[in-house]
């Protein structure tokens, strides 16, 4: 079992420095921004487990950048093939995905119960209902994001780094503006994409088709970041 | 066979280039790579550990190359580079930990054994360590590993004079292994003297000579002549001394010359034709 978890080790003999560090922070205020503006309809931006994925990619991202540019990583001491710690790197984000989110619970948990036996229970409690193509579309988003942003972490070169993070984003808002088009026939986004799905009567195929769609991007994304990191 | 072979090797790495790198270090032998500060040590270990990519040339780790079988020269072959490159946050045993878990080759009980003959405390982070405590953790995770070749960057820097002698010794165990080839970098050039079998000097990224040591030694002498004195012109980069003017000369130049030459260091040889 113990050996299942050798992929965290990129993670954990890896040290975060300052290099990249610009990257991560205007991307994640990027995502933050593109989430907030097409998935929410309050006008106050949110975080939620959704966005948290994102985030997760990012940072695993961050770290497998520092680690697969620096070339005295301890990484590089441990029998791995380019293909494995390309494998490695993919997985450590649903690792840490995961992580934060068991952790989150067990926390939100844990207030909860403080607030029964320390204050006077709780409140109302809000009812919001699964909706299976939100469900599907925001997956398939997150595996499309997921997909496309991942090779960033296998370039040596900053400025390709940097060109391959403005057409991640470019490949988002457009794909989002598809979608409304679709959805309306028109490019305005009135309400949130998710009620924009839900009230459509075409909006469950367009969830599924929107998980297909990066679920082949995953494994082209899987192939690009090999071919990148392996040795030429 | 050779255990690390290169044909033409070249590397560009920012501003800094390694040229036609040509080597071939038999198996069974200790190299003492040595050159001035930025001369490319490091580079040189950083390319054959396949983590800066060649741009040119033909390297083969083992008769491998890493094309084709990177898992395999990476078993075969370990690098202690300085310093430690990785997360110093982390403590020990947390390495010692993700060893045992991710390296099939490594001797947890041979790394045991060190850590407790040489006194390191797994339970401090390694930022923690002094510097020399560092070495000594990395060269014994290194040895542990139990590579068929290793490269070692300025091990000894920073290590006190009595552990020295016992990491030499280490070294000296490692390579009664026959098929074992260690290259090992270093500005302590007398220590080299006592163990290396081959010398490589290294200078702005280009190998100036990569000889046996007794050969090297035999091939070239120190000299100090008079000022005025014509066969000045015979020497490599001579610098005047109170004495005289003192330089290296090839021993074929200084037959006639008889007690005047004098048997050069290593040092002498590397200050001489690195300057």
């Amino acid at each position: 079992m113990k050996k299942l978890f050798r992929f965290y080790n990129i993670l954990r003999l890896t040290a975060p420095t300052k290099k990249g560090l610009v990257f991560l922070i205007v991307n994640g205020i990027i995502l933050t921004v593109i989430y907030n503006r097409f998935f929410t309809d309050s006008g106050v931006y949110q975080v939620d487990f959704v966005l948290l994925f994102g985030l997760s990619v990012l940072v695993v991202s961050y770290y497998a950048y520092i680690a697969h540019s620096t070339a005295d990583n301890p990484i590089y001491q441990l029998p791995w093939t380019a293909k494995e710690r390309v494998l490695y790197t993919y997985l450590n984000v649903i690792f840490v995905f995961f992580s934060i989110l068991i952790g989150l619970i067990l926390f939100g948990y844990l207030m909860m119960g403080l607030f029964v036996l320390l204050g006077d229970g709780l409140g109302p409690v809000t009812d919001d209902s699964f909706s299976l193509t939100g469900f599907l579309y925001m997956l398939g988003y997150n595996i499309l994001f997921f997909a496309i942003y991942m090779p960033s972490s296998f370039y040596k070169n900053t400025k390709r780094r940097y060109v391959h993070g403005f057409f991640v984003w470019i490949t988002l808002v457009l794909t989002s503006f598809i979608v409304i088009f679709l959805l309306n026939g028109s490019l305005s986004l009135q309400s949130s994409l998710l009620i924009q799905l839900n009230n459509s009567p075409n909006g469950l195929g367009i969830a599924i088709g929107m998980l297909i769609l990066s679920i082949l991007a995953l494994y082209v994304s899987y192939d690009t970041s090999k071919r990148l990191a392996k040795y030429k | 066979m050779n255990s690390i072979e290169t044909k033409h090797l070249c590397a560009k790495i920012g501003d800094f280039t390694l040229k036609d790198i040509n080597l071939a270090i038999p198996e069974g032998s200790i190299v003492g790579l040595v050159g001035k500060n930025g001369a490319g040590k490091t580079t040189l270990f950083k390319t054959l550990n396949g983590t800066y990519l060649k741009t040119s040339g033909e390297m083969h780790i083992d008769g491998l190359n890493y094309v084709d079988a990177e898992k395999e020269i990476r078993m075969a072959m370990s690098v202690m580079y300085d310093r430690f490159g990785g997360n110093q946050y982390i403590k020990g045993r947390l390495l010692r930990k993700i060893y045992l878990q991710s390296h099939p080759k490594f001797d947890v009980e041979m790394f045991d054994d060190l850590i407790q003959k040489y006194g390191i405390n797994l339970k401090k982070k390694l930022m923690n360590l002094s510097f020399g405590m560092q070495k000594k953790l990395m060269l014994i995770l290194t040895l542990s590993l139990h590579p068929k070749i290793l490269l070692l960057d300025e091990p000894l820097i920073g290590i006190d004079p009595i552990d020295k002698q016992e990491f030499i010794r280490l070294i000296q165990n490692y390579m009664e292994n026959e098929q074992h080839t260690i290259i090992l970098s270093s500005h302590q050039v007398d220590d080299l003297q006592k163990i290396a079998d081959y010398i490589l000097f290294i200078n702005e990224g280009e190998i100036v000579l990569f000889e046996e040591k007794e050969t090297l030694l035999e091939e070239y002498k120190m000299l100090i002549l008079p000022k005025e004195d014509q066969r000045v012109e015979l020497m490599i980069n001579p610098t005047p001394t109170s004495l005289g003017i003192q330089g290296l000369i090839h021993a074929r130049d200084g037959k006639e010359l008889g007690d005047k030459v004098k048997r050069a260091s290593l040092e002498q040889i590397f200050i001489h034709l690195c300057r």
